[in-house]
């Protein structure tokens, strides 16, 4: 790097620096010699020492226990550490080393206000949650991976025992680690949080960089580092509650696949916690304590749909898409704890849940919170041994000053007059009695470094004493401040191979290690445009939201240079050769960019909107980002770049495959590109981004259409058919079921064909569902319960579907000897929507009891020789069978026996 | 693909004449149809069986016709779940869907199947897009040979075992798992010798793209399916532990079971996502490549040219360009009545060369011969290159007309792998073949699960012409010992 004061030294550096010679000097620096010997002048900023921790406030983020054993062995705490250890010399006489040094805990803990060390609450969800943050952000980058990657597959509280690992054993190759030390015994959860938000007013050299997270992700990395003052589970009053942000819902049963934004505890689930207006969902989870042994209703309302279950079971099913609904359900229940869960979800309109219940002595109304209960864990810190005590404090103040422990830290307390040390230019390191050498004395501090260290500083304060021109190289100050542990420059950096697997990208982006690995540096200065490098170095500019490594930030002091330094090192970036815009230009570069021209879209992102495939780089944002040179050369051929991209080059036999513009002309057609994409977000958008409306939009108006799709709460292989009727279903190809049918319009089916799709797709428009159960049963006798397993579990086989003239599916499936043929059939009535049924059966039951259809289930009841379902749909059954209903409430059940086979049965759904 | 822009002048000269060989006819698609090929078969009577990821299935005629331009599209089946594969085989066209393994006919003769029979659907899906299966072929135990690839991402009706499997599906259904370890096997076909073969993407625990042999037991590198071999369906013996990080020679070492492919097809020199296959049975119809095997590749908008050979028992051969220009991403391919190539193509979701979101389109040999590397084989000390005609010894047959250099792979779960342990090597002679179309080179250093990558810049064939492809890559896996 050339951002240094020392210009006349530096202007005799022509050939490189001797590597060992950087090393010294990287370590002269970040070992601050300079602050207690003073530096040549020319040579001040050269070596200038990084600030140490700011002390001003230690007190109130170290326990005070810690101090003391860590000042007596700093780098048996923290192997590595940059502290040296000031009472080595002091060793033979320990009781010295002790008195001077126990009073230093008195002054530090009294710095700023008293720690707090009240235990803070937590849940399994916040440690989840900073144990993936951890390992996923970058923290591993320099610490070391707490945790296995597989064990991470794993949440937390599904291991008996916590996991460990050993992070240095059995790797290919680590690299340099740097120690957490002892958390759980030097700080507490609040004070750690208020570190990792801005951890340069503690550390204001800089080292540990801000990873830019937010209160909630910092507070969720500190309780998960300090998990081991985890205390006993604790037991709080009300419910735990998960809350989830989820468009389209249509039941409580989908949230077990979302991510919940927040939780936290409830006293009653009647008034929620704070949530948006709409298309959200809650979770509450707990105890109960049921007083007394006997039979208890509960009753659940709400707006939309909701579900309980006590003890794992469901007992009241509320779900769906409403208005306030209320249903009950009860169950005998013995005294004591039972667990309960509570979901409702909210789509759109107006929101409430509520819950009651009456029982034995207990009249109907809500729970209290005192019957509510629900476990969480929390973290305490060890308890300080000591009070503060005022003269220790003074004694400890003097301490401090003595062992010049000012010359490094900030700590409010002013530098007190001490004697002399050599200079570096005075310093003899032949000696024995140095800070390096082997002699211990009381009054020499001892580091913790190697003896290639050692030698690399003897190199480093020789060529000082010399005279020598010296400077960092900018991969030297790459390396202090590691960002070479993530970026590589210069052949030096990158993640280390054991490092490798803890880079990951952000859900599902198959992008490769492009997706993950964080960008080489070789030639960033001409790659980028300089107000972009600046604001990726200092505002928190990202290009890769597909990364889950964040880029961290430092500060302006520590890298603003690193813009100059690339630069000037970087060849090639140069100034836009484009200078004035071409609407012809801007219109082939439009077209180039679209699905008819190159198709950049298949796999860029832009303005935003998602590319077709995979999620690369918003192309809207790169005339801000690139240089034009950087740009053509990256089109022209991307694989030589080496930034081990998996972008195509689009050339065949030095044309282009479009062959319309500029005579396919490369260089041409990638100024016009260039040229549209001057216009960033305000570019016109290319074909093929944006679905036309319509574009998926199916319409059954020729014939009868039939796609295979995803359906939720259906299954992965799910047949949708629409007809010219306009009435529609879905059918269960994987358990021979009936799910679905609505009117109107069929389907739109973007999710399932626009780019990489696999959406799962549900109807565009309200629909029935029918029993979600399978549809025949044989039945030992008349009050048996309708199996709860559907296809292959309850003894289905698919056995395929044929078609008649206009292309209708008959659906055949078996279920053992019985042989089943259905026909759905849309029929046209007067003022609504009707699809038949038609069954056909043959085979022979084998084996005790009947076989019988189950028509319908849920609220049922009778009408005109017909049966109404839940209050919308008409049943009628006829053919060859008996139709009766069993069960009441919202739990009957239309069952059709089956006595003779062959059988025909056909039965009507009008809705 | 060739070096930056100064090298593009190269890249023209290197594939210059493709087309004076192989003439590429496009046949019209019609407007109402999007054609995004999934799987191609040609039935008996000529007509073209055109799949597409939709979940149509279109007859097609006309297209053999030398003018393309009335080919006629009908629709033959609809609502199939991304359907990946076609085959003609008893009567019935088998069809492999998301979730299961169908055949389907038309007995009305109105040109429309209405009859579709459910013959396996044992192989789970998740619900997640990346779960394609392809196939089917006839191995050779008789049965219906699919292959299964991993998901990528969520899996919202729960994680779903036997993905990356082969798997061997009788007639009356049965499911044998059969390989494990697959990663993106986009193609499978039947070799005219019985043995199933399989193309894989570049991608975590797969190198380089690759073709392989796929025998019962064995495993192919990527872990995701070890779970699955804990199954008891799973006869073979269950590989664990596999190591991240070392050579693919070295992991064959400690794990018999691992197969090392017939083919390693090198990142960006020949494509990067092999797709569908044929062989040319044409028996010269199609060329001087009589037997030899047409991959085509979906990023490259490509057809690439293998040629195998078995040597102590183990498939193996080479790799060499053979036609660039195709509209789009490449993914299938089937030999004509005409004995033309159809090759069918779509570039949704994934990215690559060309301007069209799909296509079909017909190769042709125009009749002239090109001048190429027929086969590279095997031979003790080196390799036999044979030429499609003779050569002029005086100008090719030394030394300083080749240049070799040899490299392998790491098995790993990082995405793809770098060319490793690379080492040029020396050609310390070079003997010509009596016939005068072929060329012996000894080399130093032949190195066993290595591919070998031949430069034959200075060859001239007898005629003056120099060769249209100068490119080779032989994957050596067993190193001949006798015969050349």
């Amino acid at each position: 790097m050339i951002a240094l004061s020392t210009l006349a030294a530096l202007a005799a550096l022509s050939s490189p620096q001797d590597p060992m010679l950087s090393e010294g000097l990287r370590l002269v620096r970040e070992l601050r010699c300079a602050a207690c010997h003073a530096a040549p002048a020319e040579y001040a900023e050269l070596i200038a020492p990084p600030l140490g921790p700011d002390l001003t406030k230690v007190g109130e983020r170290v326990l005070r226990d810690y101090f003391l054993d860590y000042l007596i062995d700093p780098a048996g705490h923290k192997p590595g550490t940059r502290m040296p250890n000031l009472f080595a010399g002091r060793e033979e006489n320990p009781r010295v080393a002790w008195s001077m040094a126990r009073a230093l805990p008195h002054f530090l803990g009294s710095l700023g206000e008293p720690i707090d060390t009240a235990p803070a609450p937590t849940n399994n969800a916040e440690l989840e949650q900073g144990r993936q943050l951890f390992h996923g952000v970058g923290c591993v980058a320099c610490h070391s991976p707490l945790e296995s990657p597989e064990d991470l597959e794993v949440p937390w509280w599904e291991f008996e025992t916590p996991p460990t690992f050993d992070a240095l054993a059995g790797t290919p190759y680590l690299g340099e680690v740097v120690h957490l030390g002892d958390l759980s015994r030097k700080t507490t959860v609040g004070a750690l949080t208020k570190f990792l938000l801005s951890p340069h007013d503690a550390r204001p050299a800089g080292r540990m960089p801000n990873m830019d997270l937010d209160e909630g992700d910092a507070r969720a990395i500190a309780v998960y580092l300090l998990r081991h003052q985890l205390v006993e589970s604790a037991t709080a009053r009300g419910l735990r509650y998960e809350y989830f942000e989820e468009p389209g819902l249509e039941s409580t049963l989908t949230l077990d696949t979302y991510t919940a934004v927040r939780s936290g505890s409830v006293e009653t689930i009647d008034k929620l916690p704070e949530h948006r207006g709409d298309n959200f969902c809650f979770r509450f989870t707990g105890e109960v304590n049921v007083p007394t042994t006997g039979e208890w209703t509960f009753y659940l309302k709400s707006d939309d749909g909701s579900r309980l279950w006590i003890d794992g079971e469901e007992l009241i099913n509320n779900d769906g898409n409403h208005a306030p609904t209320e249903r009950s359900g009860k169950r005998e229940l013995e005294a004591g704890l039972h667990s309960i869960e509570v979901r409702m979800f909210e789509r759109g309109g107006g929101e409430m849940v509520e819950l009651q219940w009456e029982g034995p002595e207990v009249e109907r109304g809500f729970l209290s919170p005192d019957v509510l209960s629900h476990s969480s864990i929390g973290l305490a810190p060890p308890a300080d041994s000591f009070e503060i005590h005022p003269e220790a404090v003074r004694v400890g103040t003097n301490t401090f000053s003595k062992l010049r422990c000012f010359a490094c830290h900030e700590s409010g307390i002013a530098p007190v007059e001490q004697r002399l040390l050599p200079s570096i230019a005075q310093l003899d390191l032949s000696k024995e009695r140095s800070c390096i050498g082997t002699d211990l004395n009381p009054q020499i501090p001892l580091y913790d470094i190697t003896q290639e260290e050692i030698d690399a500083i003897i190199v480093a304060i020789d060529a000082i004493q010399q005279g020598e021109a010296l400077a960092h190289t900018t991969v030297s100050e790459l390396e202090a401040l590691r960002c070479t542990a993530c970026h590589d420059r210069g052949g030096v950096g990158g993640p280390t191979p054991a490092r490798r697997v803890w880079f990951e990208v952000v859900g599902d982006a198959d992008i490769g290690d492009e997706g993950r690995i964080p960008p080489t540096l070789e030639g960033v200065g001409a790659k980028l445009r300089p107000d972009w490098l600046k604001a990726v170095l200092l505002e928190g500019g990202s290009a890769r939201p597909y990364m889950k490594t964040r880029m961290p930030q430092y500060g302006h002091e520590l890298v603003a240079h690193f813009q100059e330094d690339f630069l000037a090192e970087d060849s090639g970036g140069g100034v836009d050769k484009m200078t004035e815009i071409d609407a012809e230009e801007v219109a082939f570069g439009q077209r180039l960019v679209g699905t008819d021209g190159l198709g950049c879209i298949n796999c860029h992102t832009f303005a935003g909107h998602e590319s077709l495939g995979v999620p690369a780089t918003d192309m809207s944002a790169m005339y801000t980002r690139l240089n034009q040179a950087w740009f053509h050369r990256l089109l022209v051929d991307p694989v030589a770049l080496k930034m081990n991209t998996r972008m195509p080059d689009f050339w065949l036999n030095g044309k282009s495959p479009v062959t319309d513009i500029h005579d396919g002309d490369i260089d041409k057609q990638i100024e016009a590109i260039w040229s549209y994409l001057s216009l960033g977000e305000a570019a016109p958008y290319p074909k093929g981004l944006l679905s036309s409306p319509g574009e998926f939009e199916l319409t059954p108006a020729g014939g009868t259409i039939h796609t295979g799709v995803f359906m939720r709460d259906m299954s992965p292989k799910t047949l949708v058919i629409g007809t010219p009727q306009r009435i529609h279903y879905a059918f269960d190809m994987m358990n021979s079921r009936l799910g679905r049918a609505w009117a109107g319009k069929y389907f739109d089916a973007a999710g399932t064909w626009k780019g990489r799709a696999g959406q799962l797709e549900v109807p565009p428009v309200p629909w029935i569902d029918f029993a979600p159960s399978a549809p025949f049963a044989v039945l030992k006798d008349a009050a048996a319960s309708w199996p709860s397993e559907i296809g292959r579990e309850a003894g289905y086989k698919v056995l395929g579907r044929s078609m008649d003239e206009a292309d209708m599916p008959t659906f055949r499936y078996s279920l053992g000897d019985v042989i089943v043929a259905e026909k759905p059939r849309p029929e046209l009535r007067l003022g609504g929507a009707r699809l038949v049924r038609a069954f056909s059966i043959t085979g022979s039951t084998s084996g005790g009891g009947s076989l019988y259809l189950r028509a319908g289930a849920g609220s049922l009841a009778a009408l005109d020789g017909d049966w109404l379902q839940d209050g919308e749909v008409t049943l009628s059954v006829s053919g060859d069978g008996r139709a009766s209903l069993r069960g009441e409430g919202d739990s009957a059940e239309l069952l059709v026996e089956i006595n003779q086979l062959p059988a025909n049965i056909e039965v009507t759904y009008t809705w | 693909m060739v070096i930056a822009t100064t090298l593009c002048a190269l890249a023209l000269t290197l594939s210059l004449g493709e087309e004076e060989y192989y003439e590429i006819a496009t046949i019209p698609i019609p407007e109402d149809i999007v054609l995004e090929v999934s799987g191609i078969e040609i039935l008996k009577d000529g007509t073209a069986l055109i799949a597409t990821r939709r979940g149509n299935v279109y007859s097609v005629t006309g297209a053999w016709d030398d003018d393309v331009s009335d080919a006629q599209f009908n629709l033959y089946a609809q609502g199939l779940q991304e359907p990946l594969g076609l085959l003609d085989h008893d009567g019935w066209v088998y069809v492999m869907q998301r979730g299961e393994l169908s055949r389907m006919r038309d007995t009305r003769g109105d040109g429309r199947v209405d009859e579709l029979e459910t013959i396996c659907d044992l192989i789970p899906i998740s619900g997640n897009y990346h779960e394609y299966n392809f196939g089917p072929v006839i191995g050779p135990d008789g049965n219906f040979w699919v292959t299964t690839n991993k998901p990528f991402g969520g899996e919202p009706f729960g994680r779903a075992e036997w993905r990356g499997f082969t798997m061997s599906i009788t007639g009356d259904g049965k499911m044998l798992p059969t390989c494990s370890g697959l990663r993106s096997p986009a193609g499978v076909e039947a070799s005219p010798w019985g043995d199933v073969f399989y193309t894989d993407n570049q991608g975590e625990w797969c190198g380089a793209s690759k073709l392989s042999v796929m025998k019962p037991g064995d495993f192919h590198g990527h872990p995701h399916g070890i779970g699955s071999c804990k199954n008891e369906e799973w006869p073979f013996s269950i590989v664990d532990n596999v190591p991240n990080g070392k050579l693919f020679p070295e992991v064959k070492e400690e794990i018999p079971e691992l197969r090392l492919p017939a083919v390693w097809f090198p990142y960006d020199k020949m494509g990067r996502s092999p797709a569908g296959m044929a062989w040319d049975m044409t028996e010269g119809e199609f060329g001087p490549f009589a037997g030899q095997l047409f991959v085509t590749d979906q990023y490259d908008a490509s057809v690439m040219r293998v040629a195998l050979e078995e040597v102590n028992g183990n498939w193996q051969g080479a790799c060499f360009p053979f036609r660039m220009g195709l509209q789009c991403g490449a993914i299938r391919c089937e030999f004509g009545p005409d004995n033309s190539l159809i090759v069918g193509m779509t570039n949704r979701g994934w990215g690559g060369r060309g301007n069209s979101p799909y296509g079909l389109q017909r190769l042709r040999w125009t009749g002239e011969t090109p001048f190429e590397i027929h086969t590279m084989s095997a031979i003790p000390g080196g390799f036999r290159l044979r030429f499609t005609s003779e050569v002029n010894l005086d100008v090719s047959a030394h030394a300083t007309s080749f240049k070799m250099k040899s490299f392998t792979y790491k098995l790993h779960s990082s995405y793809g792998s770098p060319e490793v342990d690379v080492k040029e090597l020396t050609i310390t002679e070079v003997i010509a073949n009596e016939d005068a179309r072929g060329l012996d080179l000894m080399v130093e250093g032949l190195r066993s699960g290595y591919v070998h990558e031949l430069s034959a810049d200075g060859v001239s064939s007898a005629a003056g012409g120099s060769l249209v492809h100068k490119k080779a890559y032989y994957t050596l896996i067993e190193l001949a010992t006798n015969g050349g």
